[in-house]
């Protein structure tokens, strides 16, 4: 087949051309680091990149979600416990008033527990920096408020649900209610901890044994609901740190398809940069030469 | 007397070879010349005179009477034009679906964390992060802000879309009156071809301007075209004539409910392009784009039907109704609500009043993103397909143009092999015609000598 003058020079140009163009492409994939800069480098790889993008935003979000939740187990961790403590102490006052005592010694007693009752009810009003932990859904007012001479909750019933997961829900708070027995929420025949801290005082003051010793068992059984609680929170929070724990590697499985799926192949790609560069050398050789020789240059 | 004939004779081949040396002067002076086809003199021995000019030898038999240039002939390959001319057509219509389908592209997927899946990902994180702490006024702020940024992203990519669809409507009419400008040109050609065909002469260099106009004529809407051998040719579009003869039929541009529809000119009736650049442009106006948008209108529906559903549900403020989160059920027209943008309080995170830790509607609403609302599929894994479909789209044309391409310069190749000026072929015709030449002129000089030598011995 006769292949004219320029018809070779537009072939030997337009392989230039392309060679050129591949070399372009793969020196912005070595120097970016990403292979799929547009959806039509790589179809399937930019939307399974998409997706794994999305997966990590949903992983960040549970992750901030967890690491509040975590912080306001931990608030109410730590009240449970000065509640424990305090209640403790309350104990040991009461067993000392079933001892004779003097009546300065019974009225200094009875005031100490009603001291530790005043604490108590600030504890119980603990908030994690901006809401209060033990009130249900009304997060924004103190549950135990003092109103007509006796201490009252004033939180609801809320079971606040946080999201660890795609579905896994988890209960979050410790409702105050039942933690008390305000209102009999708990054991509707018997009085909540602030009526038996108020019976208990009364009574270490008269020196009514009786009493104190049917306190005491009263005590002891608002003792063993906060134990329980505690033991609750202590595993929700071990939950939120297991959620911790799966999220972090999630983001770490996901990060690293991300690379591979659009990160580019150092090796390889520089190898076929390599490649591409003798090519073209070839083919701009070959373009050099193509003007030498031809019948032209050897008749006289 | 045959010596004079002699002379005759040689002068007839001096001419010839001059003749024909001229015509490989044309071909190497046009080596480079885009459309050239290379030129050849065709040569044909002069058939004897009639007995009474006398001419005569011993034996009765005639001589002839020199050479001639019969024609200059022109060569071309009509059969790998036409397959050239049909590949020209879909190199076009390839080459600009191609690149339309990147301005798509590049609008549907802008860059990491300005897409469509990344916008609703943001909004319903928001949602999540509400979900648990409700309390909080930042955070209804920043469902607000995300909801208008994905509203706005949606606005945007639907604004696009119709621009792109604006701009082909432009490029329409300029192709419309390229095309027309061709025809005109070609009918033009054609009636001087033929003119110049029936008074005898050749009319190379008009066929060479016709063929590459009609090669235009083939990228820009994959015309249909057949050349006759008095010269004259017929252009065909869609089964109608563009050009027949001497005449030229005019395409126009008439707006429609669809955007421009490409009509002919004397009687209205709507032009069936399907290939060239035209063919590639009202595809991607008219399946591409529309695609597209209804796609991007689905998603943009199913959003603001479920978001507002629910947000309905909620309760905001001192015990009033939730009204709607978004207003607007397309791509081009959905907004976040006018209420909740002037106060971000009207964002309902519960469906009770007076429970300010209350995150249950927020969490129900942030769970949407796992629910399929379209079809099988999540909002997200839509807005997700729709890039990986543009993706493909663009990539298939690629391909779909380096192959045509290929076939194309296959075709041209083989039709260079004919029609190209080489120049070892034309060096070697120089010598060729330059030897014949000299040749001739030595038996002009010796039919002198012969004719020199009668005169002195016989006078």
């Amino acid at each position: 087949m006769r292949i004219p003058d320029a018809r070779m020079a537009y072939l030997v140009g337009d392989q230039l051309a392309q060679t050129s163009d591949r070399l372009a492409k793969l020196q912005i994939d070595v120097s970016s680091g990403v292979c799929i800069r547009r959806p039509s480098d790589d179809p399937e790889g930019a939307q399974r990149a998409l997706e794994l993008r999305s997966g990590l935003a949903r992983v960040e979000q549970y992750q901030s979600t967890a690491n509040d939740a975590s912080s306001w187990l931990k608030t109410e961790d730590s009240a449970l416990g000065s509640m424990q403590t305090l209640i403790r102490q309350v104990r040991d006052y009461a067993l000392q008033g079933n001892n004779p005592l003097s009546t300065e010694s019974r009225n200094a007693l009875g005031a100490q527990i009603d001291a530790v009752k005043k604490s108590l009810m600030q504890v119980a009003n603990t908030s994690d920096g901006t809401r209060y932990v033990f009130g249900g859904f009304q997060t924004l007012t103190p549950p135990l408020q003092q109103q007509a001479g006796s201490i009252q909750y004033t939180g609801d019933q809320g079971a606040m649900t946080v999201m660890l997961g795609d579905d896994m829900p988890m209960q979050l708070n410790t409702n105050g209610a039942a933690l008390f027995n305000m209102g009999g929420a708990a054991d509707a025949s018997s009085s909540d901890l602030f009526a038996t801290l108020d019976t208990l005082s009364q009574a270490v003051r008269s020196g009514d044994q009786t009493t104190i010793t049917s306190s005491i068992s009263d005590l002891d059984t608002h003792a063993t609901r906060i134990a329980t609680a505690r033991g609750t929170t202590g595993i929700r929070l071990q939950q939120v740190n297991l959620a911790l724990d799966r999220l972090a590697q999630s983001q770490d499985v996901m990060n690293e398809s991300l690379t591979n799926t659009e990160g580019t192949d150092l090796t390889s790609a520089i190898v076929e940069l390599k490649t591409q560069e003798n090519v073209q050398q070839a083919v701009s050789y070959v373009a050099s030469n193509l003007s030498r020789g031809g019948l032209l240059s050897w008749l006289r | 007397m045959s010596t004079f004939s002699a002379i005759n004779t040689a002068m007839s081949g001096l001419q010839a070879q001059q003749a024909a040396l001229e015509v490989t002067g044309q071909n190497v002076a046009n080596v480079n010349t885009p459309g050239y086809h290379r030129q050849e003199a065709v040569l044909a021995s002069r058939p004897p005179a009639s007995s009474a000019a006398g001419t005569f030898t011993p034996f009765g038999a005639l001589v002839g009477n020199g050479v001639e240039v019969t024609t200059i002939r022109r060569m071309q390959s009509q059969y790998v034009q036409q397959q050239m001319q049909s590949a020209q057509g879909q190199v076009g219509y390839w080459t600009t679906t191609q690149s339309n389908l990147q301005q798509i592209e590049a609008t549907l997927s802008p860059g990491t964390g300005s897409d469509l899946s990344s916008m609703l990902d943001s909004f319903f994180t928001a949602w999540q992060g509400l979900a648990s702490n409700p309390e909080q006024a930042t955070l209804s702020d920043g469902v607000r802000a995300a909801g208008i940024n994905l509203a706005t992203a949606l606005n945007s990519a639907a604004a696009q879309l119709d621009t792109a669809s604006a701009t082909i409507d432009d490029n329409l009419v300029s192709r419309v009156d390229r095309l027309n400008s061709l025809a005109d040109q070609v009918a033009d050609l054609n009636a001087q071809i033929a003119v110049a065909k029936s008074s005898g002469h050749t009319a190379n260099d008009l066929q060479d301007q016709r063929a590459t106009l009609m090669q235009e004529m083939g990228t820009l809407a994959g015309v249909s075209s057949l050349s006759s051998d008095e010269g004259s040719s017929i252009v065909n579009i869609g089964g109608r004539p563009l050009v027949q003869g001497t005449e030229a039929y005019h395409l126009k541009v008439a707006q429609g409910d669809g955007g421009a529809q490409i009509v002919w000119e004397d009687d209205g009736a709507s032009a069936k392009i399907q290939s060239g650049e035209m063919g590639a442009l009202l595809n991607v106006r008219d399946q591409v784009i529309p695609g597209y948008t209804a796609q991007l209108d689905g998603l943009a529906s199913a959003l603001a039907t479920a978001v507002n559903t629910l947000h309905r549900q909620g309760m905001v403020g001192t015990g009033q109704q939730a009204g709607d989160f978004f207003t607007g059920t397309t791509a081009g027209s959905i907004q976040v609500s006018d209420a909740i943008r002037a106060d971000a309080s009207q964002i309902a995170s519960s469906r009770v009043t007076g429970v300010p830790g209350d995150g249950g509607l927020a969490t129900d609403i942030a769970a949407l993103s796992r629910q399929a609302l379209i079809g099988k599929l999540t909002l997200n894994q839509s807005a997700q397909y729709v890039v990986g479909q543009i993706g493909t789209a663009v990539k298939s044309a690629k391909t779909n143009q380096q192959a045509n391409n290929a076939a194309l310069q296959q075709y041209t190749t083989q039709e260079q092999a004919v029609s190209g000026v080489s120049l070892d072929e034309e060096m070697a015709n120089l010598l060729v015609y330059q030897r014949a030449y000299d040749a001739s002129a030595k038996v002009v000089s010796v039919a002198d000598a012969m004719l020199q030598t009668l005169l002195e011995h016989m006078g």
